[in-house]
């Protein structure tokens, strides 16, 4: 990476589309949409929206409590909200600390935060007859937890404090019960929630806990206000001109804590040291630091009289505000660059990028969903992704000639020793049959080969087509047939097969059972007759099997989603007629604008919401990610008028032709009309 | 609910009892559940027992005559056919690509044409003899363990209120929907249309679904008893 600059336009470019999947801090879908709205442009402003978009996590396993679309209140895990899509939820329920009632909110996006060490948080609620126990939600010690003094994080709670905890989800009603500490659960996934403001929580195994981090004002959040600014969308402001030059890099918006520590040094005439107080009571989230710092802020401001006492008041107001999002400058600094290096890396040595990121994928919590989401992004940078073969496979995801094939051990049900007795069963019959692998024909694999793996195991390589080669031509579907009858067979005869194998030079499996039969004729007895038989029924739906033993499109992808996490030979929609499509994924992904536009798609994942306002209140809207053989888009909208006459043809899995046009405002593809294909 | 496949299955068989009898031809189509198109078909002849004698001590009905006629088979052609222990795993892993993510609680769901009273009894006897078979329920574990779809059924409730309709048999819906009888009592040809009456069906259900009122139907406390 010695030759990397910061200003290289190719990793620029990576950030303003958001094709930041494997990106340090901005691999999540709610990085990657801010990092494309933002269009970072520079490490000042990625900086910034590392820093903004900072959030803190719940464990996977939390039951979060929901709203169906059709009203029903229910449990959901976060885990399940993350996997199923947000759309498996009607809205999600947030404790509106004004009203002291429930209120349905709208989720934006469920993050997952990688493992991280979790805490049991245990509660009482002594005020209840019943003291009801509060002990199921795991959190990280830096979660925010409702008190009736504002959010505190789980680390800063003390025994006895009290912390909102739910008593009555129908009704809506929380008690504040005693904290009796918290307990270490190890390293656990978590997630959190990105939602709309302004009731930035969420309801996790009955307690009130804080969303991702990011401030509100004006019904934004920072990170909009910022995004917005940046692109001359809402003007700069300031609440004095004196903040001007501490906050216009920043683009008006406090998004450090050293522009709090810079405010205070200017306007209240703080020393070092009293600025490093304001920003230790900002860090810890500190109430009665950030109070008493506050009054020596307004006193200060009066000596040096640069901004009134109200305005001294308001500013540091909002600082105080501030303080629960405000980052630490010189982490969010090394945050970029360490974002900047890997955009870097992936926007110059592309392959080798997807390749490692999918190579350790099977260290993340679901390596499935990670290889899916690579493979997609990877088609973007039309990069090639192919299963392993009997011609060419190796042990882990591996790089041949500009393409990258999966490994078997990459492949569901053979990651542990099954992949390895398979390499080496591979290995072995190499020697045996003294031919390489890729010469071998089907009768070599299914007699020799088949007798040495599991049967798990040879079905799915059958179902993957790792076999399927120019010498063996079989078909996925007829592998698997040709192996379960072959299974079906008693050990002796299998054994004899084994033993006549090479002699006999069988070309197929019906000229083998023939000579079987024959075999068997010579032996006397009931048992032996009863066997002929058996064979011989083999044999006949062996020439004329009960169904098409050709590779139905649909299966083939359902297998590869199987066994691989995504479709990698064929993409979903290619099990439909495509030819009234005049625009691919790609071509919206690349820009392309227009009003006419058909794009034949698979839905990917559909996210459904109800609308709060405007003449549609109340309707249902959805948010799709639809995915063609080039790419998959996720800002497809389609509105309430369109959504009702389609309702019935979206959901996830369905191919359908979509015709609409591109949003002026922000690219979005919007629906107008479906067509089925 | 739809996102299960739909499996149409029908036997012919030797006889009508569906406890002893002894399957001639096992077919199936596999439906869509969301779009109802066909994504495979299955079809086998299946020899039975051809000695009556044999038959009877195995603990199965001979094959009748009258039976062999409707089904237009010869006790010669059936012994030329593959046997049900070979069959009978073909058809499982026929049924099994559809399982949902080859999960067993997403499979295909169970549909023909008078199945609850016939068509099922035999699969549950063949799956408790060959499996899958779900010991703890004593119940088939190949399709829906939950969901089934009998046309027979569907076509009562439709026609329940009908005082013309006379019979809802499979040949005077056949006859009603405009299907010719050729080839019937072939277990393809059976399954076949009786697909395409369930998919006739579904499609009206669909239709309709949107705009039935059921949702808090009786929040208002009218009950009809």
């Amino acid at each position: 990476m010695s030759n990397m600059s910061f200003d290289d336009p190719e990793t620029w470019s990576l950030f303003k589309e958001g094709r930041t999947k494997g990106v340090f801090q901005l691999e999540s879908n709610l990085g990657r949409s801010w990092s494309k709205k933002l269009a970072p442009a520079n490490l000042e402003e990625l900086s910034a929206l590392i820093a903004l978009i900072r959030p803190g996590c719940v464990s996977g396993g939390a039951s979060v409590l929901c709203r169906s679309t059709k009203g029903k209140l229910l449990l959901k895990t976060l885990r399940d909200i993350h996997s199923l899509g947000t759309q498996a939820i009607g809205s999600i329920i947030s404790y509106d600390k004004d009203k002291d009632k429930f209120v349905d909110n709208v989720v934006l996006d469920v993050i997952f935060r990688g493992h991280k060490e979790v805490f049991k948080v245990i509660a009482i609620d002594l005020t209840s007859p019943k003291q009801i126990r509060f002990d199921k939600l795991k959190c990280t010690a830096d979660h925010k937890l409702l008190t009736p003094i504002g959010w505190v994080e789980l680390q800063n709670l003390n025994v006895g404090d009290r912390i909102a905890s739910v008593i009555d989800r129908k009704l809506g009603i929380i008690s504040w019960a005693e904290y009796y500490g918290c307990s270490s659960c190890g390293d656990m996934d978590t997630y959190d929630i990105s939602m709309k403001a302004p009731h930035h929580n969420f309801i996790a195994d009955d307690m009130v806990v804080h969303n991702c981090l990011q401030a509100v004002t004006d019904g934004k959040s920072m990170t909009q206000h910022y995004v917005d600014r940046k692109h001359n969308r809402d003007e700069i402001t300031y609440l004095h001109d004196s903040l001007k030059d501490i906050l216009d890099k920043t683009q008006g918006v406090i998004v450090y804590q050293e522009q709090a520590m810079l405010i205070a040094q200017k306007l209240a005439g703080f020393n070092s040291q009293e600025s490093d107080v304001l920003r230790k009571a900002i860090g810890k989230k500190d109430a009665d630091l950030m109070s008493e710092t506050g009054t020596k802020f307004i006193e200060g401001c009066k000596k040096t009289g640069i901004v009134n006492e109200d305005v001294a008041k308001e500013i540091f107001s909002w600082i105080a505000k501030s303080a629960r999002y405000l980052f630490n400058k010189s982490h969010s600094v090394s945050y970029a660059v360490n974002s900047y290096m890997s955009a870097w890396y992936k926007a110059k040595h592309t392959r080798e990028f997807f390749l490692s990121y999918l190579y350790h994928s099977s260290e993340k919590l679901d390596p499935h969903q990670e290889v899916a989401e690579l493979v997609s992004e990877a088609k973007l940078f039309n990069i090639e992704v192919k299963t392993p073969n009997i011609v060419k496979f190796g042990s882990k995801f591996n790089i041949d000639k500009d393409i990258i094939y999966f490994g078997l051990k990459d492949v569901k049900s053979l990651t542990g020793k099954t992949g390895d007795s398979v390499i080496e069963a591979i290995n072995k019959l190499e020697e045996g049959l003294k031919k390489p692998a890729k010469e071998w024909s089907w009768m070599d694999i299914l007699i020799c080969l088949g007798a040495e793996v599991n049967s798990i195991a040879f079905k799915t390589l059958a179902s993957i087509g790792f076999f399927t080669t120019l010498n063996t031509k079989i078909t996925r579907n007829k592998a698997v047939y040709e192996y379960e009858i072959f299974k079906a067979l008693k050990e002796p005869e299998k054994t004899w097969i084994s033993e006549n194998y090479k002699d006999k030079g069988w070309t197929t499996l019906i000229d083998c059972f023939t000579d079987l039969i024959e075999f068997k004729k010579l032996k006397k007895g009931v048992i032996a007759a009863g066997r002929v038989q058996f064979i011989e029924n083999e044999k006949t739906l062996l020439a004329n099997p009960p169904y098409d033993l050709t590779d139905d499109p649909a299966w083939i992808i359902d297998q590869e989603i199987k066994f691989l996490g995504c479709p990698i030979s064929l993409a979903k929609i290619e099990t439909s007629d495509t030819s009234s499509a005049n625009t691919s994924c790609k071509d919206l992904a690349n820009g392309k604008t227009g009003d006419k536009l058909c794009v034949a798609a698979n839905i990917n994942r559909l996210v459904t919401i109800k609308v709060k306002n405007g003449k549609s209140a109340g309707k249902l809207m959805s948010f799709l990610t639809i995915e063609d053989e080039t790419c998959s888009i996720d800002n497809a909208v389609i509105f309430p008028e369109s959504r009702e006459k389609y309702e019935m043809t979206l959901y996830e899995g369905n191919n359908l032709l979509f015709c609409g046009s591109t949003s002026k405002k922000d690219g979005s593809f919007i629906i107008d009309k479906i067509f089925e294909i | 609910m739809s996102n299960r496949d739909i499996c149409v299955f029908d036997f012919e068989t030797g006889s009508r009892n569906p406890h002893k009898t002894q399957p001639t031809q096992l077919a199936a189509l596999i439906l869509d559940g969301r779009n109802l198109k066909l994504k495979g078909t299955f079809d086998s002849e299946i020899q039975p027992i051809i000695d009556d004698e044999k038959a009877i001590a195995a603990g199965f009905d001979p094959l009748e005559e009258e039976a062999l006629k409707i089904t237009h088979k010869t006790r010669d052609e059936l012994a030329k056919a593959p046997t049900l222990e070979t069959v009978w795993p073909k058809f499982v892993s026929f049924v099994k690509k559809y399982y949902v993510g080859g999960k067993d609680f997403f499979a295909p769901i169970p549909a023909g044409f008078n199945i609850i009273n016939f068509d099922m009894p035999i699969i549950n006897r063949l799956c408790k003899r060959f499996g899958p078979y779900d010991d703890k329920r004593q119940s088939q574990k190949l399709f829906s363990p939950i969901y089934k779809m009998d046309v027979m059924d569907n076509m009562f409730m439709w026609t329940e209120g009908d005082p013309d309709v006379k019979s809802i048999s499979m040949d005077s819906i056949r006859e009603r929907m405009g299907i010719s009888k050729e080839n019937s009592h072939n277990a393809l040809q059976d399954v076949k249309d009786t697909a395409n009456i369930l998919i006739k069906f579904l499609k009206t259900h669909r239709a309709v679904y949107k705009n039935l009122k059921i949702d808090k139907a009786f929040a208002n406390g009218e009950f009809y008893v």
